[in-house]
């Protein structure tokens, strides 16, 4: 499996898990297009969960420690968690880093 | 019917995590929860005015210890403090959980925790007395002892909730992002303890266990193996597992929880095995009834929860086979089929994980229970022998021995108004303080019934109270439970009602069924025993200018010569 399957699948495990605390018609799709953050997505407590569980989540699927909280990380306006590919496209960087 | 209960969680730290997990439970019996505004708990718990607290029937007030007792932060952080001052400070802590238990049914009150990386002093922490661990246990310990004294208040282990998040489970990094003291698997076991804590005190927790045989109460295939062959107890893993499996199934039996099996077997040949094998540790009286045969299990085991006057909803059926378990859970929704291992090695501990058979007290009658049942079976196969119901009731001899309620019989009282379904008129749940503060007003009575008859006795079965209002009383409870049903035990519990409200002077006694999706047999017994009133059909009206009429087959005594 490559790097890119691998963070990918991390992301969906970690959606998986944080759907067991949303109601029915709040669920997240594990999809590409996925909105994570703003408008239809997680609110802040929700991104911080989600931030949590996907590190855990990275670290058994790369092998590597991966922090996603960097200074100055804008939660509410999306930025590389506007949607669950420009999220794969922000980790694949910072595992290549 | 959703009987979603209100839930307020108190907390010191962000604990919107637990209320999501409870919320995102679809269940109609779960809870509706909400957080009180965080960092503030002992304002929130003091102060019942907050809004947060509106129809709020149930709290929990989980908090961290350096968060509500100083003694223990300034410890933790290295200064000597006398561990008398830290239970000075838990002792008012509990005082103010005790002003908030008086506004709900009932608090629960999660044991505080430190995480696992936290070593204290070290390896002498439990020893010295500036150490965290032995403050906590100490903490702990007081904790427990002021809120024995609270009878609505539930201490929970949350220490196992905290093992269940494994390493990880004091999650520093969701502190520090959120306040969040805890990792999600920690709040997913602690919604799932409240969760069976609140359905336990509507009386919805599971009473009747139905068992297969082969490889579920012994290895083996006891029709072909026979009973040298199957394994169970002895020098094997397999047949330890069986044992230790067994021996927490009576474990249940003695906190009152049924047995029932059904197998399909010969009936003579399981019957047999479970007479004569060695180390079986479930004996055939341990057995509330049983369907051994080849016919549906579905069938049989709505033969099984008829025999024993239950509801399915009372139920949880296990069975090794996948098979077998997807006919009831597809035939009879209502009964709880928990995936089982293949495992053999692990039967005990997922039987012992299982949080559906939570009750809120534990009485005498409890621990007799599959004992009564037992009778009741002997009781019923003397039916057989007589030629109608009434000659047979006749040579039961039942008494029933009526008795105000009092400090001595309440907690068995209070179990028995939340827990009985089908014979409860108004179904009316309260905690035992609520009870006393309902009795405190001299118009209201309530009586309590302690059944005996030629077999045995058993036990404190039903409950009836009434209120005066004017120039009639008022039945408010009215309440037998099941394993006692359909023996004019009702009729005599009405006619103690009939003459108690003679005495008080009122010319009618009302009664006014509250219908439940399970109270139909009492709606039954009231159209038989008392008039209908023409313009409301579930409210039944007794004349008390006639005589009340006990009925011949029972005998009536007074428990304590004052039930008037």
């Amino acid at each position: 499996m490559s790097m890119a399957e691998n963070i990918q699948n991390a992301i969906y495990a970690a959606i998986e898990e944080i759907n067991l605390q949303r109601l029915p018609d709040q669920q997240l799709e594990a999809s590409t297009d996925t909105v994570l953050a703003g408008d239809g997505g997680l609110d802040s407590l929700g991104l911080v969960n989600f931030v949590v569980l996907l590190e855990e989540k990275l670290a058994s699927a790369t092998g590597r420690e991966v922090s996603l909280i960097s200074d100055g990380m804008d939660f509410q306006s999306g930025g590389v968690f506007a949607s669950v590919s420009t999220l794969c496209d922000h980790i694949a960087t910072l595992v290549d880093g | 019917m959703n009987n979603k209960q209100k839930l307020l969680i108190v907390s010191d730290f962000n604990a919107d995590n637990l209320s999501a997990y409870l919320n995102a439970d679809q269940d109609t019996q779960g809870v509706d929860a909400r957080t009180a505004p965080f960092g503030q708990p002992a304002q929130v718990l003091l102060d019942g005015s907050m809004a947060c607290w509106e129809d709020v029937r149930l709290a929990v007030v989980w908090t961290r210890p350096e968060g509500v007792i100083d003694g223990f932060r300034r410890l933790s952080q290295g200064e000597p403090i006398f561990q008398s001052e830290i239970l000075d400070q838990v002792d008012q802590w509990c005082v103010i959980l005790q002003s908030a238990a008086e506004r709900v049914n009932a608090i629960f009150v999660p044991l505080w925790t430190i995480p696992a990386w936290d070593r204290g002093l070290g390896f002498i922490d439990l020893k010295h007395e500036q150490g965290i661990a032995a403050a906590l246990m100490k903490m702990n310990a007081r904790l427990l002892d002021n809120l024995a004294k609270v009878p609505n208040a539930y201490p929970l282990d949350a220490t196992r909730w905290l093992r269940s998040g494994g390493e990880s489970a004091a999650a520093a990094k969701l502190w520090y992002l959120g306040k969040i003291p805890f990792a999600n698997p920690v709040f997913m076991e602690a919604a799932k303890e409240i969760k069976a804590a609140s359905q336990s005190l509507l009386g919805a927790g599971r009473k009747l266990v139905i068992l297969d045989l082969d490889d579920t109460l012994w290895g083996g295939i006891i029709g072909d193996d026979g009973i040298d062959g199957v394994k169970l107890g002895g020098h094997d893993p397999v047949g330890e597992a069986f044992f230790d499996f067994q021996t927490a199934l009576r474990t249940l039996l003695r906190r009152g929880i049924l047995l029932a099996i059904v197998s399909k077997n010969e009936e003579s040949v399981a019957l047999h095995a479970i007479e004569n094998h060695p180390e079986m540790v479930l004996k055939k009286e341990n057995f509330a009834a049983w369907r051994i045969n080849w016919n549906d299990k579905a069938a049989n085991v709505i033969e099984v929860v008829e025999e024993l006057n239950l509801g399915l909803q009372s139920v949880v059926f296990i069975d090794d086979n996948p098979a077998e378990r997807d006919r009831v859970r597809e035939a009879l929704p209502e009964v709880f089929v928990p995936d089982w291992p293949k495992d053999k090695t692990q039967y005990t501990t997922t039987l012992k994980s299982l949080s559906c058979f939570d009750q809120p007290t534990l009485s005498g009658e409890d621990a007799a229970r599959s004992k009564l049942y037992a009778v009741e079976r002997e009781r019923r196969s003397s039916q057989a022998s007589v030629a109608s119901v009434d000659d047979w009731l006749k040579t039961l001899n039942v008494k029933v021995t009526c008795e105000v309620v009092n400090d001595q019989n309440m907690q068995r009282t209070i179990q028995l108004l939340n827990k009985t379904n089908q014979m409860n008129l108004t179904t009316r749940r309260l905690t035992e303080q609520e009870l006393r503060d309902w009795l405190a007003d001299e118009r209201r009575q309530l009586w309590t019934m302690r059944i005996s008859d030629k077999f045995g006795d058993l036990g404190l079965t039903g409950i009836c109270s009434m209120q005066v209002q004017g120039d009639e009383a008022q039945v408010v409870d009215f309440i037998l439970s099941c394993r006692v049903m359909g023996r004019k035990i009702e009729e005599a519990m009405l006619a103690i009602l009939q003459q108690n409200a003679q005495r008080r002077g009122v010319t009618k006694l009302v009664a006014q069924y509250l219908p439940t999706q399970k109270n139909n047999p009492c709606l039954t017994f009231f159209q038989k025993a008392m008039a209908p009133c023409p313009s409301d059909e579930n409210r039944f009206v007794f004349d008390l200018l006639e005589p009340s009429t006990f009925p011949e087959c029972v005998t009536v005594a007074d428990g304590a010569e004052n039930h008037e």
